[in-house]
């Protein structure tokens, strides 16, 4: 029997090349608009949202959806006050979003939860929701980068020069926080909450090393994040590793290689 | 007498409890091309932004085309901004080309495509910046010089009523500042109203209608003439590092070697 045969790697598979895309889509906006460590400070807020569905009896997949959007949003309301920094704040969400969730674990009595899976992926945990959810999303992302392309350049261009010539900045500021929120949500389901960050961050600035445009950093960071994923998912069923990580080690590699490899990384 | 385009009577701004603009009041009219120098911290970037609707008015009036800036309409997109430099990162992945487009992103309107008149303008944007040919090259790839013209083909992309530049000579060379001028007299004459802040006040004094001085407050609004000789021309380039006194404390505005040639020269 292949590997294909198996419903769990089918599904892992499935999920891996979504999650991979969705990353690179996604990641170029993230590197160029420097929302990196929002990315981080937002998939550790997953685990806060996870131990939340539990204790409150929701399935942690919506649960940790929605607090991490809130969480990423108060963010971006909050960094807009001029005394608070982003990083400031997102440093402190990344730890207390962290500590919330292994206080309710520890004062609910959970015993049955897989932390590590959580923390580090589990591709035999992902269930058909969690892909229902993955898809649903790639076809919101794929709906608003297309609409809504130049807005989004705008914001990571030129938010103050956007906002002057009329467009509302502000709304598609909080939007591509949103939209990054939820893809890393989905992202921790396949990689965990620790590397999910990483495989948001990777493709995309692997790709920005070389490419021209952000059209063509897109395509080649889609090329990337679903390679990544594949070859680090086959390869983790192979030698019997944890697939999250190989598919982010695999990823750091391509990036150094292409860094070394690369005369002039960013020419220009 | 021409309609006036921006009208800022009474105006204060603060940063929080800092007060950046005190009492400023200035009328620029249609077809008018007006200087706006002062040292640095004066306020001069702040009045620009208050004028485009990105900063609110703590107190006073403010109308641009005879409207509140936040409140402009489809007026706004008739308004031409040239940024500084600085406010740019030098490596994003974007084209000549498509930079300038992005300058018609807000007239083209939210979730529309660019279409092929978009692109014309682009072109003849460029032209008239002498970058055409650069069209295709990334903004990473051009010098200093260039990168400050693709800024300035970035605002007239829109055909502006309303020109409105920050320091929009910093980094082209001595050589080619005339040439810009040259480039805003044009417009001037096709009656585009220009609102320039400049450090360069030997130069922009040989095309501006008039020269506002600000720091803090407008405290002298007159044709260039009348700024620059006697007194004022003396304190700005009878030493080789020209002071220029706003308030108690000199600043240095423009740092030249001695011109023997007087204004004629400049």
């Amino acid at each position: 029997m292949s590997v294909f045969g198996l419903a769990f790697m089918q599904r892992a598979v499935l999920a891996g090349c979504i999650v991979g895309a969705l990353c690179a889509l996604v990641g170029v906006f993230v590197v160029l608009k420097r929302l990196s460590f929002m990315g981080a400070g937002i998939s550790h807020a997953a685990f806060g949202g996870v131990a939340l569905g539990y204790v409150l009896g929701i399935h942690p997949v919506v649960s940790s959806f929605v607090f991490c959007l809130l969480v990423s949003l108060g963010i971006a309301t909050l960094a807009k006050h001029r005394r608070l920094k982003e990083d400031t704040l997102v440093g402190i969400a990344f730890s207390s979003t962290m500590a919330l969730g292994a206080f309710l674990i520890g004062v609910a009595k959970i015993r049955n939860v897989d932390l590590f899976g959580y923390l580090f992926g589990n591709i035999l945990a992902i269930t058909r929701e969690d892909l229902l959810l993955a898809l649903v999303l790639s076809g919101v992302l794929l709906f608003f980068l297309l609409f809504f392309y130049k807005e989004f350049v705008m914001v990571t261009l030129d938010p103050e020069g956007g906002k002057a010539s009329g467009i509302p900045v502000e709304a598609f500021s909080y939007l591509l926080v949103a939209l990054v929120a939820s893809v890393v949500v989905v992202t921790t389901r396949v990689v965990g909450i620790v590397l999910a960050s990483a495989l948001l961050v990777l493709p995309a600035a692997t790709a920005l090393q070389r490419a021209r445009t952000i059209p063509q950093a897109m395509l080649f960071a889609l090329i990337d994040g679903v390679s990544i994923s594949l070859a680090g998912l086959f390869l983790a069923y192979l030698l019997d590793v944890p697939a999250g990580a190989t598919i982010v080690l695999l990823g750091t590699g391509v990036f150094l290689g292409v860094f070394i490899f690369s005369s002039s990384p960013r020419r220009g | 007498m021409a309609r006036p385009v921006i009208e800022v009577e009474h105006l204060y701004f603060a940063y929080e409890n800092v007060p950046v603009l005190e009492d400023v009041s200035l009328t620029v009219c249609e077809g008018e091309f007006v200087a706006l120098i002062g040292p640095n911290g004066a306020g001069k970037t702040t009045l620009l932004k208050i004028l485009l609707g990105l900063l609110p008015a703590k107190r006073g009036k403010v109308r641009v085309f005879g409207r509140p800036p936040e409140d402009l309409g489809p007026l706004r997109y008739r308004i031409g901004y040239v940024p500084q430099l600085s406010h740019f990162d030098p490596h994003f992945p974007i084209t000549l080309g498509e930079f300038v487009l992005t300058g018609r992103y807000g007239l083209i309107g939210v979730g529309k495509r660019p279409g092929r008149s978009d692109w014309e303008a682009v072109e003849k944007a460029l032209e008239a910046v002498h970058l055409l040919h650069l069209k295709d090259r990334l903004l990473g790839e051009l010098s200093g010089g260039e990168r400050q013209r693709a800024l300035i083909a970035r605002a007239l992309s829109v055909h502006p009523k309303l020109l409105l530049c920050d320091e929009p000579t910093t980094a082209v060379d001595p050589k080619s500042h005339e040439s810009f001028y040259e480039l805003l007299l044009r417009l001037k004459r096709e009656g585009v109203t220009i609102l320039v802040i400049s450090h360069d006040v030997g130069v922009i004094a040989q095309y501006a209608d008039s020269i506002a001085c600000l720091n803090r407050t407008i405290f002298c609004h007159r044709r260039p003439e009348e700024v620059i000789s006697g007194e004022m021309l003396e304190a700005l380039y009878g030493k080789e590092a020209a002071f220029f006194h706003h308030g108690d404390v000199p600043h240095i505005v423009v740092r030249r070697e001695k011109n023997e040639g007087g204004p004629g020269a400049l």
